[in-house]
């Protein structure tokens, strides 16, 4: 605060001189003497770049032993770090908390790549993430806060259960396809339905519903990218002749989320988020039905996010709103070129797809300005 | 923060401390135990011998027909007296009690193979080295190895030797028949074009 706006403000009789005297008093018990700080930060920042540097520059002169040991130093060291800030009466921000959380998390699953390193020892790569996930999960789901450490447990569980997918279907060679893998197929991909009950369930429940809104969005994100291309299930590792009761598995487990997220939170969000779940369900099953079809693929497409926009507009979510709408003008426009492909030769086709491909911009910018909700997405 | 939840908060953090040094402790004790054989090698792919920090290895088991479009044997019975290999066979009931030591193809390995190849992790520093090294035809390279009680093979250092007249003589043979067998040209897979004369 300089003193020369304090004289420019008392002098336009902004404030009088007693409010003059208190500002003083306040600014001189509350200074920081931020040059010397930025000195001992630069010197602080020297020290620690220069050890880094010397550290790494001879690394693999390091003994193994050593490096394993300063790996979980550094462990313990951020272990500290967070214990540290939680016993203070002042917490940190949401993004900082999640930042050292994300960065001990890392820690954590490059010292399985140590070890194998020192050791000379290779694993399958589901071993070390799920013992990670073991390890990591009480205290992600535990402290976690926003939206990093929760995009970060999800991607861990979700390529975790699909590398020992992969593994597993490796291994097994088996000449005719069991229930039992199409069971687990199933289960494998309904992993991001299953998180999102999980979500909404303790969302109303815990002290940090923050957390496990952004848990219960991201993981339905994951549900509507995952179904909104309908062969992408089949991508992980099923043929035709287990679409069936795979895509049945699939949606029982959507249903089954439909109905915890509906009775788990009532109001327009979960209302919204239980019948976009319900359209997943049904798409799942009548894309068994649509197979190859390009028309009646981009129609099944278009319902899920059809749905996915009526519910955004239920419940007030804007910018999910407009994707959702910006979604559906490019797969109009796809299809419609898709259509046209075998007019393509006459010229005819590419005008009317032209046309159409204007038509729906336009339409969809109108829609898009004048139906979006105002509200927040939540 | 509530005692309860500061206990919750403590047992969480520590979790995954204890987990990984649990975890290290035992990397380290299962990797001192078993013995230790030198087993000659060459690079698996001459053009591709280094995949990021690990150079792939086929292993050249003494005394066993190698052939590579095969994984390798499952099961390996080792003959001599550490850490010298006078000869391995593939393991079957007869000889299990004859042999100095048993090795197993393992079924966690990354590559997933049999125990006819390897992985071996390399400081950047020293890859350029082994790298040279394995592509001198006038070198061996040796794997030191490390053979568990339950047959697991693990690499534990890599070293060179100079090759012996016998062993050049015999790759040059080798090489020898396998550009006799592969003397006549495939069949060409498009007609060629007639060459014009004009």
């Amino acid at each position: 605060m300089s003193e020369r706006k304090l004289k420019a403000w008392a002098d336009a009789g902004l404030i009088d001189a007693d409010a003059v005297g208190r500002i003083r008093d306040w600014e001189a018990t509350h200074s920081r003497p931020l040059g010397l700080w930025a000195l001992i930060g630069l010197g602080a920042l020297a020290i620690g770049l220069g050890l880094i540097s010397v550290v790494a520059a001879n690394w693999e002169e390091i003994p193994g032993m050593v490096r394993l040991a300063i790996h979980l130093a550094l462990l313990a060291t951020t272990a500290g770090l967070l214990w540290w800030q939680q016993t203070r009466s002042e917490t940190l921000s949401t993004h900082f908390h999640d930042a050292i959380l994300l960065i001990f998390g890392a820690l954590g699953l490059t010292f399985f790549g140590h070890l194998g390193q020192v050791y000379q020892t290779s694993s399958p790569l589901w071993q070390p993430f799920a013992i990670w996930l073991l390890l990591f999960t009480p205290l992600l789901l535990g402290f976690g806060r926003g939206w990093v450490v929760a995009t970060m447990w999800m991607a861990a569980l979700c390529f975790t259960a699909t590398q020992h997918w992969d593994w597993y279907l490796g291994r097994t060679r088996a000449p005719s396809v069991g229930f039992d893998l199409m069971l687990y197929q199933g289960l494998v991909s309904s992993i991001p339905a299953s998180v999102v009950a999980l979500a909404a369930w303790l969302r109303g429940r815990s002290a940090r519903p923050d957390f496990w809104r952004r848990l219960e969005q991201i993981a339905l994100v994951l549900v509507v990218i995952w179904f909104s291309f309908a062969g992408l299930y089949r991508l992980i590792g099923g043929g035709r002749d287990m679409g069936a009761v795979v895509a049945v598995i699939q949606s029982t487990v959507l249903g089954g989320a439909a109905a915890s997220v509906y009775f788990a939170r009532p109001g327009k969000s979960g209302q919204a988020t239980a019948v976009i779940l319900i359209a997943a369900a049904l798409a799942n099953i009548a894309s068994l039905a649509a197979s190859d079809s390009s028309l009646g693929n981009a129609i099944l497409f278009m319902l899920i996010w059809g749905v996915v926009a009526a519910g955004a507009l239920h419940a007030g979510w804007r910018i999910v709103f407009q994707i959702a709408v910006g979604v559906l003008a490019l797969r109009l426009i796809i299809l419609s070129f898709e259509l046209a492909s075998d007019l393509f030769g006459s010229g005819l086709g590419l005008i009317l797809a032209g046309m159409a491909t204007l038509g729906i911009a336009f339409a969809a910018v109108g829609v898009s300005r004048n139906y979006a909700p105002t509200g927040d997405a939540t | 923060m509530s005692a309860r939840n500061a206990v919750y908060w403590l047992a969480a953090l520590a979790l995954p401390l204890i987990g990984l040094g649990a975890g290290w402790a035992v990397t380290h004790t299962r990797a001192q135990q078993g013995t230790d054989w030198d087993v000659p090698i060459r690079g698996y792919d001459p053009r591709d011998l280094l995949r990021g920090h690990y150079i792939t290895f086929r292993y050249d088991w003494p005394g066993l027909k190698s052939d590579d479009d095969f994984n390798g044997p499952e099961a390996l019975c080792i003959d001599g007296t550490e850490p010298s290999i006078t000869g391995v066979s593939e393991l079957n009931p007869g000889i299990r009690q004859r042999c100095a030591v048993i090795a197993r193809a393992s079924d966690n390995d990354r590559r997933g193979g049999g125990l006819g190849d390897g992985i071996f992790y390399v400081p950047q520093t020293a890859a350029q080295g082994y790298e040279t090294k394995l592509r001198d035809t006038r070198l061996k390279g040796i794997m030191r190895v490390r053979i568990r009680d339950d047959g697991l093979v693990r690499p534990v250092s890599l070293g060179f030797r100079r090759k012996t007249a016998v062993e050049i003589a015999t790759e040059a043979a080798a090489a020898q028949a396998a550009r006799d067998s592969s003397a006549s040209p495939p069949p060409p897979i498009v007609t060629p074009p007639q060459t014009r004369t004009d």
